[in-house]
């Protein structure tokens, strides 16, 4: 039984897939901009991470190693696709949001920003969703994105600005940070 | 004043908390003097409470989550773990399937199947192509393995409807898919990659990470075809594409 020496990554990994998915889901909707090819993304990254469980180092957070692993195929291949059949990179359309069963009601304003999130060019929105919604350190999400630390930051600079002149009016209410 | 000690960069830092990349005292003691810093600060704020908030609604869509075979009675999950049976039977499916029914050394066919497992009927549902697009899209994958196909060869199976293709990878060589939905909602894939291991053209049935398959091979291709549960469907399905050569 050749393959039990090496089980440890893989459990985790077959364990580990079906938990994460929604947030991978949830990360690959903000990569692709459309509820389809987040299906596509997220099921072809947990194939990947299945293959691939031998690289996954024990111990380390399972759901930035997949996160990765979705952003590298959202570069290397499904982009090239979802470009050409006129997907991907245009901004996200109420069409594909509305789909999306809503929150309670009381959430609408969360639900606007999030609107707002998801309509930032694909770059800043993904920084902004594995800063400020999965919680990421700067430097993780540097990692993630394998991109230098400063152009998270002038990332998220940048995508702050928009969201707040877009908010302005709900600032006397709400505390922003 | 002018101000030109922070860059917005900084400034962000500091409101994110990220101390290394922020001059998080200087920043402070600009504050209680320069009101043209707490300008700009203002003009970077936002309500990240909220952001977060907006997308914690999306883990509750639910769509899509991959595909579950369906364990085989036999391995007797009890009714308390249902819920997470179901979910953990792709876990199951794909490494029990892997490494216990196949051969060591995963092949095409193995990473065709773990993938198939991973749809649902939701992934493909929603796709309507007319035949123009589809005729495009084939023409597109048909490149990668040097096959010429129709919309109207694939859409010949009764009760299946053909939705798309695409192109995969397995070892740096091109495989399609072409995916279809039957009546009753189960995702089926005919998979299809050059070979010359010389397999019968007679479809050889089995099961696949908990789902019917059918394989054979026809003039330099190998074809996989997988999906859902029922044996005879994948059977008369398989021998139709067989027999046109497809």
């Amino acid at each position: 039984m050749k393959f039990w020496r090496r089980q440890t990554s893989h459990d985790i990994v077959r364990d580990g897939v079906v938990a994460v998915f929604p947030r991978l889901w949830r990360y690959s909707l903000t990569l692709t901009g459309r509820a389809e090819g987040a299906d596509d993304l997220a099921q072809a990254a947990c194939l990947r991470a299945i293959e691939q469980a031998d690289r996954f180092e024990v111990g380390t957070d399972l759901a930035k190693w997949m996160f990765r692993i979705a952003h590298n195929l959202w570069i290397s291949e499904l982009r090239k696709t979802a470009v050409r059949t006129g997907g991907g990179l245009v901004a996200i359309e109420d069409a594909d949001l509305r789909d999306l069963k809503p929150g309670p009601e009381a959430a609408l304003l969360n639900r606007e920003v999030m609107v707002a999130v998801l309509r930032l060019p694909e770059a800043q929105r993904a920084t902004v969703v594995l800063v400020y919604v999965e919680g990421y350190a700067y430097r993780e999400a540097a990692e993630i994105l394998d991109i230098p630390i400063g152009t998270v930051m002038s990332r998220l600079a940048s995508a702050r600005a928009t969201i707040s002149r877009m908010f302005e009016h709900e600032k006397g209410t709400r505390h922003g940070r | 004043m002018a101000d030109r000690t922070f860059t917005d960069e900084e400034l962000v830092a500091f409101l994110d908390g990220e101390e290394e990349h922020a001059p998080m005292s200087a920043i402070r003691a600009a504050l209680k003097r320069d009101p043209v810093v707490q300008q700009r600060l203002d003009a970077l704020r936002i309500d990240t409470q909220a952001v977060a908030d907006g997308f914690a609604t999306l883990l509750e869509q639910n769509r899509h989550a991959p595909e579950t075979p369906v364990a085989p009675p036999a391995r007797g999950f009890g009714v308390p773990v249902m819920a997470m049976a179901a979910s953990l039977a792709l876990a199951i499916g794909l490494g029990a399937g892997t490494y216990l029914n196949h051969k060591a050394q995963p092949g095409w066919l193995d990473y065709v199947a773990a993938y198939q497992a991973l749809y649902s009927t939701e992934t493909l549902a929603h796709i309507q192509q007319d035949a123009v697009a589809q005729q495009a899209e084939l023409d597109r994958v048909a490149v990668a393995i040097g096959k010429m196909l129709t919309p109207a060869e694939l859409d010949v199976l009764s009760g299946a409807e053909y939705k798309r293709a695409q192109v995969l990878n397995f070892n740096d060589k091109p495989l399609i898919q072409l995916t279809f939905l039957t009546d009753d909602g189960d995702p089926l894939a005919l998979c299809i990659i050059r070979s010359d291991k010389g397999r019968s053209a007679r479809p050889e049935l089995s099961q696949m990470e908990g789902m019917s398959a059918a394989v054979w091979g026809q003039s330099g291709y190998e074809y996989l075809l997988i999906g859902g549960q029922d044996n005879a469907q994948i059977e008369r399905y398989a021998e139709a594409f067989s027999e046109a050569e497809i």
